[in-house]
């Protein structure tokens, strides 16, 4: 019961991450959705590790932290040279890069 | 008595997704992730793993989080000061945020000797001597990358000339 009910932890957190992925427009909750996915990823590794007394799911997870790590911090910096460029911190002002390629 | 603990965790969860969500001010949303955050690293305590739910205070809600804070401070326009009423308004819901994590807190020390019965803890020794011993190139590879991240975020934010 407990690993049925980590589960679906897992899925809400997953849903919640594409939702904010998908409809908010500031950057920042963005890619606050994206560490929500990672997480929803970790707790999944977790589950399986628990289920079958194994030591990789928790490898796979520090893994995955520094993985997300990263990327967050390689995001961010370009969210501030987005903004510090273009002037704004939503999917919108980003929008004017492809109408700048279109032209 | 786990049951509880863990539909409580699935209710902090829920809760502090849909304000997610809702809320406007991007601190908020830090805030909201840092209380998810802890409420996960309670599970993962309880899936038997205290080495990755301690990883997970430590480098989620000590680094990560912190992380975000510093970009939602320096992504922030301007310093608008308004006209502020006595007391400050919208401190409920950190307020429920707390007695639901103070509840956590309460059920999991309440009961601890029955969280470990259903699933094996696996500790940090365990953990230790996989990551340095079959895994030990993937660890490599690991530092690498992060070592890459750092030059990559200079590189990103480097000023020159024909820089545009």
């Amino acid at each position: 019961m407990t690993l049925e009910l980590t589960l679906v932890i897992a899925a809400l957190l997953f849903v919640i991450g594409v939702a904010l992925i998908i409809l908010r427009r500031n950057l920042i909750f963005l890619l606050l959705g994206i560490e929500l996915l990672f997480n929803a990823a970790m707790v999944i590794a977790l589950a399986g590790g628990a289920r079958w007394h194994s030591v990789t799911g928790q490898v796979l997870v520090v893994f995955m932290m520094a993985l997300s790590g990263a990327a967050l911090a390689l995001t961010l910096a370009l969210l501030l040279r987005v903004k510090q460029e273009l002037g704004g911190d939503t999917v919108d002002d980003l929008r004017q890069l492809r109408e700048e390629v279109d032209e | 008595m786990m049951i509880f603990l863990i539909l409580l965790l699935l209710l902090i969860i829920l809760t502090t997704g849909a304000a997610l969500l809702v809320v406007r001010d991007p601190m908020h949303g830090a805030v909201n992730l840092g209380v998810s955050l802890l409420a996960l690293s309670i599970l993962f305590l309880v899936l038997g793993a205290p080495f990755v739910a301690a990883l997970e205070v430590m480098l989620y809600v000590g680094a990560i989080l912190v992380l975000f804070l510093f970009a939602i401070m320096l992504l922030r326009t301007s310093l608008t000061t308004r006209e502020e009423p006595r007391w400050r308004r919208g401190f409920w819901w950190p307020a429920v945020l707390m007695v639901l994590l103070t509840a956590v807190l309460i059920l999991l020390f309440s009961r601890r000797p029955d969280l470990l019965v259903v699933i094996q803890e696996i500790g940090p020794g365990t953990v230790g001597r996989a990551l340095f011993g079959p895994y030990l190139w993937l660890t490599e590879a690991v530092a690498l990358l992060l070592f890459a991240v750092i030059a990559a975020v200079l590189a990103i934010h480097r000023r020159d000339d024909h820089d545009a």
